[in-house]
C-alpha cells in the first residue's frame, strides 16, 4: 500500500491523504513521457522533490486502477515531483521557468517511463510505502 | 453435474437476455475460465471485469461488489424481485443504491458473476460500462415527468443517450470515466453541474413553433480537483443531442490525456483549452458526425400509465411520524390527484424481504413505477392522493416509511472504508452516528432541516461531499503518537444549474469527535444569523474559515489514547484504526 500526502509547498499543490495499492516492488525512475503545457507528448526527467527544495529519487509503482485494471503511480518525496525537459542540463532548482512540480502522477502506459538505472545499481529504496 | 447445472441455471436467463447481453456474457463466461486457468493474467481480467462492473473488495481475493445501473435510475418491480433474490443469495440481504442511481451488490464470488449478468440481463438491466473508462449509467431527475415545474420530461431523451452509447466503439476506451446526467427541473435534482456532461431541458419558441432541447454543460466534475461545468451551448435541439453528446466523448477520447490519468478527466481538456476553444473543438466534431435521430425526439410528456389501484381502503392518519413524513416525504405530482413518495433509504441501503414487499406495493399503488435517486431513496410515483395514508400502513411494517427524506437526517455517504478499497475511514459508520447524535438531542426545526450532510471515506467524493452544506472526506492522522481516523470538514458546497460552489476546507477533525462537531456547527447557525433568511451556506460565506476554526477548535484534539483508546477507533469498529488492511483501489479513482 502507498500512502501519498503532500503538505503545502512551493513545488506542487497540497494532496489530501490518498491511498494506492501497489502490485509490484518499487523501481526508481529517470524519465517519463508527458503531455505538459499543450505540447505533443515528450520526455522528461522526473525527481522527487524535498521538503527542503531538493531533489531526491523518484519512484515508480504498479498499482491497481478503476480503469484500466493496473496504472503506474510515479512518486518522490514530500513535496512531490518535480520535471524538466529531457535533456535540459540545468541542475535541479525550485526557481527556473523550465521545470515544474506536480504530487504525483497516475501513468497509462509503462512504455511512457524510464527506470533510472544508476538508482537500481546502488539498490535504493522509497522511503515510505 | 454441479457444473452442468450452474450451466443450465446460466442459460435459462440468458434466453430471456438481449442479444447482445447473451453474447457478451458468453464470452465473460469463458473469461473467467481462462482466469482459473492461468490462461489469462490477473490484470488482463481486471481490466475486463471492470468494464463490465465488476469491482474487488477490499481484502479479499475473487469475490465482488458488482454495479447495476439503473438508467435515470427508472427500475421495475420484476427488476426489484431480481436484485432482492441475488442481494439474498449473495450481498448478505443487502442492496446499496448509489448517489448515481446504481445498485451495488456485494460479495459475489468470480465464478457467479457471468450468473449474476444473466440474471439481471433477463430482466433488463447491465453491469456493463457500470465502471472501467467508459460512458457509465446515465442519471436523471426522479421527478421526470411528474414534476410541477418540469420544462418538459427528460426521460425518453435520456433513455436515447444511454441505448447510443451502451457498446458503442466510441466510447469503450476513453482515457477516464464519462458521467452524463439528465434535468427537466427548475431546481437542479440531477446535479448536471458537476458531470462530464449534464443536459437541462429547455424549449425555444421558432416561427410559432415548440422546439425541444438543452442547456448542454461539460465539464463538471468532483475528485480531488473539483471543477464546474461550463455552458457548451445555450440551446442544443433534441435533434442535435446525440450527435453533440458523441462528439463531446469524442473530444475526451482524442484530447484526454492518455498519459496522465490524474488529469484525464474531461475538465482537464476544457481547463487546458479554455472554454471557447474548447467550444470549437466540438462544434467542428459534431459537424462530421451523422444527425442521429431518436424516435422519441419530441416528447415531452411520461407515457406512464397508473393503474387503478383495486381493493385500497383510504386509511386514517396513523402514528406519529406520519404527519412529518407527510412534509418531508410526499409530494404532489403535476398530474391531479397523484403524489410522489420518496421512500428513504438509510444510507442506500434496502434489505431482500424489503425489495420484494416494496415490489408488492409498487404494483399496487404505483401502476409499477418507481425511480432511484441520487440522495440514495427510492421516489415511488403515482400514488393516488387518498391512498397515500394507506400506502404509509404498509410502508412502517417493512421499515420503509422513515420521513426527514432530503432533510439533515437524510445523510448521504459512500460505502467507505466497510467495503471500498480506497476508503480510508468509515463514512458510514460517521453518517449513522451523525443522526443517532441528532436524534439523540432531539435536533430538529426549519431552521436547520434543509441544511444537506454529504460523507465520503477518501478524497474521490463518492459521497458528493464538495457540494453539501457540511461535507466530510475521510483521512487520517496521527494523534498523541497513535494514527486516528479524521474526516475534513468542508463548509458551504452547493451544486445548482450551471453552479457548482465546492464547500471550503475547514479543518480535520478526528471521527468520533464529528457528531459533536456538528452539533455545536448547527448551534452557532442558530445563534449567530443575522436573520431567519440567511441561509446556512450564506451564512458560512459571511462569517469565514477563522471564524469556524474557532468554533471547532475543541473537538481537533482527543485524549491521551489510555484514557480513551475508543476515540481513536474508526465509527464501527472494535479494533485499532489502521490503514495496514487497505486493498487493491478499484472502486472510484
Amino acid at each position: 500500500m502507498i500512502l501519498i500526502e503532500i503538505p503545502d509547498n512551493s513545488n506542487c499543490a497540497a494532496v489530501d491523504l490518498r491511498v494506492f495499492h501497489d502490485l509490484e516492488p518499487a523501481q526508481p525512475v529517470s524519465q517519463v513521457r508527458l503531455v505538459h503545457d499543450g505540447t505533443p507528448p515528450q520526455w522528461y526527467d522526473v525527481t522527487g522533490w524535498t521538503a527542503s527544495a531538493q531533489p531526491c529519487p523518484a519512484w515508480l509503482q504498479k498499482v491497481d486502477d478503476s480503469g484500466d485494471g493496473v496504472a503506474f503511480l510515479l512518486y518522490g518525496g514530500e513535496a512531490g515531483l518535480r520535471f524538466r525537459p529531457s535533456g535540459d542540463q540545468e541542475p535541479w532548482r525550485s526557481e527556473s521557468p523550465q521545470q515544474w512540480g506536480e504530487p504525483f502522477l497516475i501513468v497509462a502506459d509503462q512504455a511512457d517511463i524510464r527506470a533510472d538505472m544508476a538508482a537500481q545499481s546502488r539498490n535504493q529504496e522509497p522511503a515510505h510505502g | 453435474m454441479a457444473e452442468n447445472l450452474a450451466q443450465t441455471r446460466l442459460e435459462e436467463f440468458l434466453r430471456d437476455a438481449p442479444q447482445a447481453s447473451q453474447a457478451e456474457i458468453a464470452e465473460f463466461r469463458q473469461l473467467v475460465e481462462r482466469y482459473f486457468l492461468g490462461e489469462m493474467t490477473p490484470d488482463a481480467f481486471k481490466a475486463r471485469r471492470l468494464h463490465m462492473g465488476t469491482y474487488g473488495i477490499r481484502n479479499t481475493k475473487d469475490i465482488h461488489m458488482m454495479r447495476i445501473k439503473i438508467p435515470e435510475g427508472k427500475l421495475t418491480p420484476e427488476q426489484l424481485e431480481c436484485l432482492a433474490d441475488l442481494a439474498e443469495q449473495y450481498s448478505k440481504d443487502i442492496g446499496h443504491i448509489t448517489t448515481r442511481q446504481d445498485m451495488q451488490l456485494y460479495w459475489i464470488p468470480t465464478t457467479e458473476v457471468p450468473y449474476v449478468m444473466a440474471r439481471c440481463a433477463a430482466v433488463g438491466l447491465t453491469t456493463r460500462e457500470a465502471c472501467g473508462n467508459s460512458v457509465r449509467n446515465v442519471t436523471a431527475c426522479p421527478y421526470a415527468g411528474i414534476s410541477p415545474t418540469e420544462v418538459f420530461d427528460v426521460t425518453k431523451h435520456a433513455d436515447a443517450v444511454t441505448a447510443h452509447f451502451l457498446r458503442n466503439p466510441a466510447s469503450q476506451k476513453l482515457p477516464r470515466k464519462f458521467k452524463i446526467a439528465f434535468e427537466g427541473c427548475p431546481v437542479d435534482h440531477a446535479k448536471t453541474s458537476i458531470h462530464d456532461i449534464g443536459a437541462v431541458a429547455a424549449v425555444r419558441e421558432e416561427g410559432g413553433a415548440r422546439i425541444l432541447g438543452f442547456k448542454v454543460y461539460v465539464g463538471g466534475g468532483l475528485g480531488a480537483a473539483p471543477m464546474q461545468a461550463i455552458l457548451l451551448e445555450p440551446f442544443t435541439p433534441a435533434a442535435e443531442l446525440l450527435r453533440t453528446c458523441e462528439a463531446i466523448v469524442r473530444i475526451h477520447d482524442r484530447l484526454g490525456d492518455r498519459k496522465n490519468k490524474a488529469s484525464a478527466r474531461i475538465k482537464f481538456v476544457v481547463k487546458r483549452l479554455g472554454p471557447d476553444a474548447f467550444r470549437k473543438e466540438v462544434f467542428a466534431e459534431r459537424d462530421q458526425l451523422p444527425q442521429y435521430r431518436y424516435a422519441d425526439m419530441g416528447v415531452t410528456q411520461t407515457d406512464e400509465q397508473p393503474t387503478v389501484p383495486a381493493g385500497i381502503k383510504p386509511a386514517l392518519a396513523v402514528n406519529g411520524t406520519f404527519k412529518r413524513w407527510m412534509v418531508t416525504n410526499v409530494m404532489g405530482q403535476k398530474q391531479a390527484g397523484y403524489s410522489t413518495v420518496t421512500v428513504r433509504l438509510r444510507l442506500g441501503d434496502i434489505t431482500s424481504s424489503q425489495m420484494r414487499a416494496l415490489a408488492k406495493i409498487i404494483r399496487r399503488y404505483c401502476g409499477g413505477f418507481v425511480r432511484a435517486t441520487i440522495e440514495q431513496n427510492l421516489q415511488l410515483r403515482w400514488v393516488r392522493n387518498e391512498h397515500v395514508a394507506a400506502l404509509f400502513s404498509e410502508l412502517e411494517p417493512i421499515g420503509l416509511a422513515d420521513p426527514e427524506a432530503g432533510k439533515l437526517y437524510d445523510v448521504t455517504s459512500c460505502p467507505g472504508a466497510e467495503t471500498c478499497q480506497l476508503g480510508i475511514s468509515a463514512s458510514r459508520g460517521l453518517s449513522r452516528a451523525l443522526e443517532a447524535r441528532f436524534k439523540e438531542v432531539g435536533l430538529a426545526g426549519a431552521d436547520i432541516e434543509d441544511i444537506h450532510i454529504k460523507v465520503s471515506g477518501c478524497p474521490n467524493s463518492c459521497g458528493q461531499h464538495h457540494i453539501a452544506d457540511i461535507g466530510f472526506f475521510g483521512g487520517a492522522r496521527k494523534v498523541n503518537e497513535h494514527l486516528a481516523p479524521h474526516f475534513q470538514l468542508m463548509l458551504g458546497g452547493l451544486a445548482e444549474e450551471g453552479v457548482a460552489k465546492f464547500g471550503a476546507p475547514v479543518l480535520k477533525l478526528p471521527a468520533r469527535r464529528i457528531p459533536d462537531a456538528v452539533i455545536r456547527i448547527l448551534e452557532r447557525f442558530r445563534q449567530d444569523r443575522q436573520s431567519p433568511q440567511e441561509s446556512f451556506r450564506i451564512f458560512v460565506g459571511r462569517v469565514g474559515i477563522a471564524y469556524w476554526k474557532q468554533a471547532l477548535e475543541e473537538f481537533t484534539t482527543l485524549p491521551p489514547y489510555e484514557q480513551s483508546p475508543e476515540g481513536y477507533r474508526d465509527w464501527g469498529a472494535e479494533t485499532e484504526f489502521s490503514l495496514g488492511g487497505m486493498g487493491p483501489g478499484e472502486c472510484a479513482a
